[in-house]
C-alpha cells in the first residue's frame, strides 16, 4: 500500500446505469482482483477518504463506480491509498470458481473473471443483481446449492451486515470449512485505511480483525458468521 | 507517498511565540516540543500509522481508547458520510489494557515523541487499577481520561482517583464543556484538559440513525470557540484543543485563541502535510 496520485480520466454511464468512474494510475498502482483504494480530492479539505472498488482492470488504471457523494470531474487529482490488502488469491488448481454476491453490488467481484479466463478456469455467478453487461462466458448461477457442489473455489462480496446471510448461503459442512475453498470481500467504509479508526473492524473467530489490514479479502473461515 | 508540502528534515516548527508545554501531576510530566498531537481515535494503538505519519513530527502520540477487558467493535453502521463531515461510532474496540501494554510496548519504545495512553472506564477503583498497572511501564508518559459527556463536573471523582497516581493526566471533557467543568477536572488534579469530540446523529443506510461523535471541517468554528471561552473565563491551565482542524491555519487560530496545543484527528488519515508542514 502506499499513497500517490492519480487521475480521473472520464465518466460515463455504462450498461447497469451506475455512473462509472476511469481512473489512471502509474503502471505499479493497478490493482489485483479484489483490492480497493481509499481515495480524496487534495486540496478541498476532505474529511475522511472514500472507498473505490475496481470493477474492470485496466493496463493503466481501473473502472469503479463513482461515489455518489462526492462530485469530481474528468481531469481532477485523486490522492490514493492502496492498494488496499492482498486482493482474492484463487488457489491455483481451481478450475470451477463461484462468483457470489450477497447483499451488495456484485460489480467488485468481476475483475476475477479476466484471472479466471486467464487461468482456463470456469466461472459462475451468483448475484440478486445480475450486472447488465456481463460477458458470454459468465454462467449466471440460478440454484445455488448445485452451483456450491459444483464451485472449487468460492469468491464472496458481503457488507458486515450481511455475514448472517452468507452463513444461511454457506451452510458449514464441519466446525470450520463450508466444503470449498471460499475468500470473502467485506465491503463498507474505511474512513483512515491505517488502522486507526476501527470502524472496518469485522467480528472475527478470534475477535476481530480490521478490513484495511487484515482485509479486506479474508478466509470465510476466519469471519465470525 | 504524495509529497505536496513536504516538512523539513527536522520536521515541522510551530511559528513563534510557542513555547514547549509541560502537563505535570507534581510527581511526573510529559512535556509537548511540538504543539500538535493526534487525537484518541485516529492512529490505532501504536504504529499502524507508520506509512503515513512520521511521528517525530507529533508533540505526543494518543493511543485509541483502551479499557481494562477487551472491548468488541459496536454492532450496526459505524460510519456515515455527509458534505460537513462524518459520524463514527465504533464501540471502542481495544483488546484490553494487558494485551496492549504486550503488544505495542517496544514500539512505544521506539517512537520520537512522548507516548499518552487513553484510558476508558467509570468504574474509579478500576481506573486506579489501570494506572497501577502502568505505574512500571516506563514507556509511557501520561494519561488521559474520557469523562461520560452526560456528567462532566460529577466526573471529577474519576479524574482525582486517576490523579492520586503517578502518571500525569489529562482529562478529557465533553465538547463544549464549560470553565467550571475544566476547573472541577483540574481541582481535582488533572495536568491539563482536552476535549472529546461532539455527539451527534446522522440518518445512515437504510434509514437508520447512527448516534457517535462527529468529525470533519463543520466541527472546527464550535471548538474554537469553546477554547476561546475557556480562556476567557480565565482557565489558565494546559488545554488541548481538538476538532475540525483540516489547514494550518485552523491550527494557527486554535493556538492563538489559546489553545497549549492542538490534537488533530481525521485530517491525518487524509491530507496531514496541509497541517502539519511548515507555511
Amino acid at each position: 500500500m502506499r499513497r500517490f496520485l492519480a487521475q480521473v480520466e472520464s465518466i460515463g454511464l455504462y450498461p447497469s446505469g451506475q455512473s462509472g468512474l476511469r481512473v489512471a494510475t502509474p503502471a505499479r498502482d493497478v490493482p489485483r482482483p479484489g483490492q480497493p483504494f481509499l481515495a480524496l480530492q487534495p486540496g478541498k479539505s476532505e474529511s475522511t477518504r472514500t472507498v473505490l472498488y475496481p470493477f474492470e482492470l485496466t493496463p493503466h488504471g481501473f473502472l469503479c463506480i463513482a461515489p455518489p457523494d462526492r462530485i469530481w470531474r474528468p481531469g481532477d487529482e485523486l490522492d490514493l491509498l492502496g492498494p488496499i490488502g492482498p486482493g482474492f488469491k484463487p488457489p491455483p488448481a481451481t478450475r470451477r470458481w463461484l462468483l457470489l454476491s450477497v447483499d451488495t453490488e456484485a460489480e467488485p467481484l468481476l475483475p476475477l473473471i479476466r484471472l479466471a479466463n486467464a487461468r482456463g478456469a470456469a466461472i459462475s455467478l451468483w448475484a440478486s443483481a445480475i450486472p447488465s453487461d456481463l460477458p458470454p462466458d459468465v454462467e449466471v448461477a440460478t440454484d445455488l446449492p448445485a452451483s456450491l457442489d459444483w464451485a472449487d473455489f468460492v469468491a464472496v462480496n458481503a457488507t458486515p451486515a450481511g455475514l448472517p446471510e452468507l452463513r444461511r448461503l454457506l451452510p458449514l459442512r464441519s466446525d470450520l470449512h463450508i466444503g470449498v475453498r471460499a475468500q470473502a470481500l467485506i465491503v463498507g467504509p474505511m474512513p483512515c485505511g491505517i488502522g486507526g479508526c476501527m470502524a472496518c473492524a469485522v467480528r472475527a473467530r478470534r475477535g476481530w480483525k480490521l478490513a484495511c489490514l487484515d482485509g479486506p479479502v479474508f478466509p470465510v473461515e476466519d469471519l465470525a458468521w | 507517498m504524495v509529497n505536496r508540502q513536504a516538512p523539513d528534515e527536522d520536521g515541522p516548527r510551530p511559528s513563534p511565540p510557542w513555547r514547549s508545554v509541560s502537563f505535570t501531576s507534581g510527581k511526573r510530566d510529559f512535556v509537548l516540543d511540538l504543539p500538535w498531537t493526534n487525537a484518541s481515535g485516529t492512529l490505532g494503538f501504536s504504529t499502524e500509522a507508520a506509512p503515513l505519519i512520521d511521528f517525530a513530527s507529533l508533540g505526543a502520540f494518543i493511543t485509541n481508547p483502551i479499557s481494562l477487558h477487551r472491548r468488541m467493535p459496536a454492532s450496526g453502521p459505524r460510519f456515515v458520510y455527509s458534505p460537513g463531515g462524518f459520524v463514527l461510532h465504533t464501540g471502542l474496540p481495544n483488546p484490553g489494557l494487558p494485551s496492549v501494554v504486550r503488544r505495542n510496548r517496544e514500539r512505544w519504545r521506539a517512537m520520537a515523541c512522548p507516548v499518552i495512553l487513553h484510558l476508558i472506564s467509570d468504574d474509579a477503583r478500576e481506573l486506579v487499577r489501570m494506572l497501577e498497572m502502568l505505574e512500571t511501564v516506563e514507556e509511557v508518559a501520561g494519561v488521559e481520561v474520557g469523562v461520560r459527556d452526560d456528567d462532566p463536573t460529577g466526573a471529577a471523582h474519576l479524574i482525582g482517583a486517576a490523579a492520586s497516581r503517578e502518571l500525569p493526566v489529562l482529562a478529557r471533557l465533553p465538547f463544549g464543556a464549560r470553565a467550571i467543568d475544566a476547573r472541577a477536572a483540574l481541582d481535582a488534579g488533572a495536568a491539563g484538559i482536552s476535549f472529546a469530540p461532539p455527539r451527534a446523529v446522522i440518518p445512515g443506510p437504510g434509514g437508520m440513525s447512527i448516534t457517535g461523535r462527529l468529525y470533519g471541517p463543520a466541527v472546527f468554528p464550535m471548538a474554537l470557540e469553546t477554547i476561546a471561552r475557556i480562556r476567557a473565563d480565565g482557565v489558565d491551565a494546559p488545554v488541548m484543543a481538538a476538532g475540525g482542524v483540516y489547514r494550518r491555519r485552523d491550527l494557527n487560530a486554535m493556538l492563538a485563541a489559546g489553545a497549549s496545543a492542538v490534537q488533530l484527528d481525521s485530517v491525518l488519515w487524509t491530507e496531514p502535510e496541509a497541517v502539519l508542514a511548515e507555511e
